[in-house]
């Protein structure tokens, strides 16, 4: 089940050759490994771009967004039942 | 002479495919796509373990379910959707300059010219294509080849999901003749009806009805239809984006539920109204026939339309025309409201008139001030404060997003 959470979090990532690529997130004080990125995508939100990415830690799918402009990211949402 | 090339690509349940890749606990399992992933709204799309089921888009989630009880519903994100398209069309758009975008999972490209660059048949092209499609997002497609788009069309939905068939022009009049006159693409259940009502069922009875018979029923259509029916169709694949202007604009919305609330009512129609008109301002339209559209909690309803004396790209005026049509058609409300829909059509693009009424002056330009907030800060970051009534899922206008303006 998806949950909404739109809240800050920390993310460690790697910028390769134009890919974006989080290694892992600290949301709530917990640190999560990123698994995989199973998705990417973008959206606009007025004048800034958002990058999405659907993220695994092996139990739980994660979406995370990076708002291109303000350079913050933050937790989108939580789905429980997600998982590799 | 070498025969025409075209291929049509079709993303295999697009929407659905696409939550099974973003979450992989979703794969392998009958999903739904549908508004919100709660009871009240209508599947979108379904993989192909729901399809197993008998399930079919269009259908409510309920009856969904009762087909298959643990078929799972998923919220469906449209802008994630249009997105992920936009980024296969730019990749399909390299194998040919020639590429028309049918829908928001569905392409013709003519390929005569370029897919001798992919390797000796138009196969290994089109191999390239789902190889791609494949390792960029993890989806499938299926590949009609033909020697028109009506024939490459029929080509694809030959093997779903992730097929490759190409139909040769010497093997079209033995695909058709048995082909039932509905798996031609413009063929919907009315014309079904009628072409069977003069005892046409399949493609090649259609192909060989004589030509003044079918235009007596069915007027200028009818010579079309004949050349349907032999596999004949000399229409270009247009490039991206070559789409004619949307002739309207509308959006709907299922309440969370059935309700009499009258104040719910008017937010949801004055958010509807302003959704409608943010997006004839941003095509640079105006309409001048408001629709309203209701649905009471069993299904019934009405829709019913007005037309303005001017055109106009005005929520406030949007709201109210619907407003008015909500008060003539249903007052007293006969029973609890389930969806609105507000639409508006007859629209004509870049003509502008001014009016020369003080307040629709100032009205105008508070829609151009509160433009510009949302242009800077995103859609409906200020709203009239009689529109705080639910948001609306920003999930129409698909088409146009992907081909780059709004439909």
């Amino acid at each position: 089940m998806e949950t909404q959470v739109e809240e800050p979090v920390q993310v460690g990532v790697v910028f390769d050759r134009g890919v974006v690529s989080p290694r892992w997130f600290i949301w709530n004080g917990r640190r999560y490994a990123v698994t995989r990125v199973t998705m990417r995508w973008q959206t606009q939100e007025g004048e800034a771009p958002i990058l999405h990415l659907g993220v695994s830690d092996g139990a739980n799918l994660f979406e995370l967004a990076f708002n291109q402009k303000t350079l913050a990211w933050k937790l989108a949402s939580v789905e429980a039942e997600g998982c590799e | 002479m070498s025969e025409w090339v075209v291929f049509h690509v079709d993303m295999n349940a697009f929407f659905a495919s696409v939550e099974q890749q973003f979450n992989p606990a979703l794969r392998g399992r009958p999903i739904v796509v549908c508004g919100n992933a709660k009871k009240r709204t209508v599947v979108a799309a379904c993989s192909y373990e729901a399809k197993a089921y008998g399930i079919k888009n269009g259908m409510s989630v309920f009856e969904a379910q009762a087909l298959c009880p643990h078929v799972l519903p998923v919220g469906g994100n449209p802008e994630k959707y249009v997105d992920i398209s936009r980024r296969i069309f730019a990749v399909l758009a390299r194998f040919s300059p020639e590429m028309e975008i049918f829908s928001i999972d569905e392409a013709f490209l003519e390929m005569t010219g370029t897919h001798r660059f992919f390797g000796a048949q138009p196969e290994d092209a089109a191999r390239r294509m789902k190889e791609r499609i494949r390792q960029g997002w993890g989806l499938t497609c299926s590949v009609g080849i033909g020697p028109n788009r009506l024939i490459a069309k029929l080509a694809s939905g030959l093997k779903k999901p992730d097929g490759l068939v190409r139909v040769r022009l010497a093997q079209v009049p033995a695909l058709l003749e048995d082909l039932p006159v509905e798996e031609l693409c413009g063929v919907g259940p009315n014309l079904k009806q009628y072409l069977n009502e003069l005892g046409i069922l399949t493609c090649g009875q259609l192909g060989r009805a004589p030509e003044e018979a079918l235009v007596e029923r069915f007027g200028v259509i009818g010579r079309a239809l004949k050349r349907m029916g032999q596999g004949l169709d000399d229409s270009p694949v247009g490039p991206a984006g070559a789409a004619s202007p949307a002739k309207s604009m509308g959006h709907a919305y299922t309440l969370p539920r059935d309700t009499w609330d009258g104040g719910e009512i008017r937010g949801t129609l004055l958010r509807l109204a302003e959704q409608v008109a943010r997006r004839l301002r941003i095509a640079g339209g105006q309409g001048r026939t408001v629709h309203l559209a209701v649905r009471y909690g069993d299904f019934s309803g009405f829709s019913h339309q007005r037309t303005l004396a001017y055109p106009t790209d005005a929520g406030w005026l949007i709201y109210r025309t619907a407003l008015g049509l909500l008060e003539q058609h249903a007052t007293p409300l006969p029973q609890r409201v389930r969806l609105l829909g507000v639409s508006v059509g007859g629209l004509l693009h870049g003509a502008r008139q001014m009016s020369f009424l003080e307040e629709e002056r100032r009205l105008a330009l508070l829609d151009r001030c509160m433009d510009r907030v949302s242009d800077r800060f995103g859609e409906f970051t200020v709203v009239r404060a009689g529109a705080l009534a639910p948001l609306v899922p920003k999930s129409h206008g698909f088409l146009g997003k992907i081909r780059g303006h709004n439909t």
